[in-house]
């Protein structure tokens, strides 16, 4: 009876992946996107949305869940970062092709994105460095405090940028070399969105060199078990945060960047950014970049499904399924897919 | 083991390595310790007894220096040490394990190892692997053998015994080559033949190390220490050898009660 009650959260987990399954394979015939199964040009379409949407998610969430993992700060900046890493790189794009407007991704080498990506990537670290410098150092420990200090943060560099940059939305070019069209089942499809998925592999392999094959990211995985402990053994983690901070920062304006890149910067960027990094991490699990990978796909996959597979008059309801499956998940793993009890 | 040593503070006439002297420590209106005295000899094996609540892990921590007394004064190796960061004793060859077994639970046993002596040599900094890096790692898995690990070196820290965790947390104090050895009950939670293996361990330990062991179970304490202080209430209630502190009829009254009766 008890161990029935304990295993409810999973049998309706279960049920519903179940359900949702066969929904998009048989039953989806009343939606915009069709069954799976008389569909497959769409459904396919649809899933390669999810694995590229859940690329950029990685990105961004990824030095959310590393600086928390190691520090547990909560960095409520985080979404600022990316949206300053995004202006930045746009103003850098434009610079260097010399004209600010109608830039066609034909006259966008691969250069003149990727350079703009590393400067406004570089500029959001040194930001995030600064702020935990100077305003988070001698809080260690303080959680909560930690927390508002980036919230205020992330309101005055809100209206900074609001100063700095304008309230319209900008965009960066993807490179031409990578903007063509591929067929799917008959579909067209978009490269630069694979391109996208490409840049986050690239960066989920390089994190996952840094801190499993080099002494750096050696200590950063112990600081996360147990900082007192690494302290104990006479290293400086003070240095070692600082450190993490910067990657972190870093992390987030590359996701700033492919962001830009994928659908524009505006003011309110940064709120929604920050607020799809908080979802998948609590999904993932805080502090685990196995987490936010994991995360990045569920949450991917119900973004880029449920407008596509909700029945058509209900396709607004769509962002209600992203706390559907938040509920869902947190009432099988508390603590978030990969989380540890802190 | 010599027994002559029994009260008398700094065995052989040399300096003690550790240095305690009325040391105070209060907490709000609670006096955890009332003016505590220590000494222990290089190489000493020496084991603090007493209830809960005595005070022996408040010492403990004020050796360490995860604690700043109230007042008195903590040397080590003739150096005043009473206000320094508990980050910088290690490189007075101070090193401790903690009551609760703490070790880094997702990192394997051999990373675990490594990573108390990159810190111990100040190595840590350097973020690529270097040829001494290889050394150092071959290091650390000899040291896993010391400790009986070394069927375990790739295991994950996390997935291991409770017995092969306090195994690897000896492992990575010895690591740092200390001078000063500092064990927080070290066999409490394990098994009987657990203990055993500790003991021995223990026993194994290089003779110039000087032990200090805070330990509930008077067998393992008994077999290891060349002198026992027995602490109640935040003071030292008698120091001695093994047999004369079981023999003292106040340490029957506050702690031993009838388990001694039976020894």
């Amino acid at each position: 009876m008890t161990a029935t009650r304990r295993r409810l959260p999973a049998l309706v987990t279960a049920a519903v992946a179940a359900a949702a399954v066969a929904w998009v394979l048989f039953l989806a015939a009343d939606t915009p996107a069709g069954t799976a199964l008389d569909n497959p040009g769409t459904f396919m379409v649809t899933a390669l949305d999810a694995v590229t949407f859940a690329g950029l998610l990685f990105v961004a969430a990824s030095g959310f869940t590393l600086i928390f993992g190691l520090m547990r700060t909560v960095n409520m900046a985080h979404g600022s970062l990316f949206l300053l890493a995004a202006y930045v790189a746009i103003g850098v794009q434009q610079a260097m092709l010399g004209k600010t407007r109608n830039i066609e991704p034909s006259e966008v080498s691969l250069v003149d994105w990727l350079v703009p990506m590393l400067v406004g990537a570089t500029v959001a670290a040194l930001a995030g460095m600064v702020i935990q410098q100077v305003f988070l150092q001698w809080n260690e420990g303080q959680e909560l405090r930690q927390a508002l200090i980036t919230l205020a943060i992330t309101v005055v560099l809100a209206d900074q940028m609001l100063r700095e940059f304008g309230g319209l939305a900008q965009r960066m070019v993807w490179p031409g070399s990578v903007t063509h069209f591929i067929e799917i089942f008959g579909q067209r499809y978009a490269t630069t969105r694979l391109f996208m998925l490409g840049v986050a592999v690239v960066i989920g392999v390089l994190l996952w060199l840094w801190l499993n094959k080099t002494r750096l990211g050696l200590v950063v995985r112990a600081g996360v078990d147990d900082r007192q402990m690494v302290r104990g053994l006479g290293i400086n983690i003070r240095v070692v945060f600082a450190v993490v901070f910067f990657a972190g920062a870093f992390l987030a304006g590359v996701g700033g960047v492919l962001g830009a890149s994928f659908s524009g910067a505006a003011p309110g960027t940064d709120g929604s950014w920050l607020l799809n990094s908080l979802v998948v991490v609590i999904i993932g699990g805080l502090g685990s970049i196995k987490g936010a990978a994991a995360g990045s796909l569920l949450y991917g996959t119900v973004v880029a499904f449920s407008p596509a597979y909700l029945p058509t008059q209900y396709s607004y309801y769509a962002i209600i399924l992203t706390f559907g499956l938040l509920a869902l998940v947190l009432a099988v793993r508390p603590y978030g897919l990969y989380g540890r009890p802190a | 083991m010599t027994d002559d040593h029994s009260t008398d503070p700094g065995r052989n006439g040399a300096a003690p390595v550790v240095l305690v002297r009325s040391v105070q420590v209060a907490f709000g209106g609670l006096l955890a310790l009332r003016g505590i005295d220590l000494d222990a000899a290089q190489g000493e094996r020496l084991a603090i007894l007493g209830p809960n609540g005595a005070g022996k892990t408040t010492l403990f921590n004020v050796i360490a220096g995860d604690i700043t007394p109230t007042g008195g004064s903590v040397a080590i190796k003739g150096v005043d040490c009473t206000r320094l960061p508990s980050r910088r004793r290690p490189r007075l060859g101070v090193a401790r394990t903690y009551q609760k077994a703490r070790t880094f639970e997702g990192l394997t046993v051999a990373d675990n190892i490594y990573l108390a002596l990159a810190g111990h040599r100040r190595r840590h900094r350097v973020p690529w692997r270097t040829a001494a890096d290889r050394a150092l790692r071959a290091e650390a898995e000899g040291v896993a053998e010391s400790v009986w690990l070394g069927d375990h070196i790739e295991t994950d820290a996390g997935e291991l015994a409770h017995g092969q965790k306090r195994q690897l947390e000896l492992g990575m104090a010895i690591a740092t080559e200390p001078d000063v050895l500092m064990l927080d009950e070290p066999a409490s939670g394990l098994s009987r033949g657990e203990r055993e293996h500790l003991v021995d361990l223990l026993e194994a330990l290089p003779e110039k190390v000087t032990v200090l062991l805070i330990e509930h179970d008077m067998e393992v304490a008994f077999r290891i220490a060349d002198r026992v202080v027995v602490m109640a209430d935040g003071e030292t209630v008698t120091a001695g050898t093994p047999e004369a502190v079981r023999s003292d009829p106040r340490v029957h009254e506050i702690y031993l009660g009838s388990e001694a009766e039976t020894s």
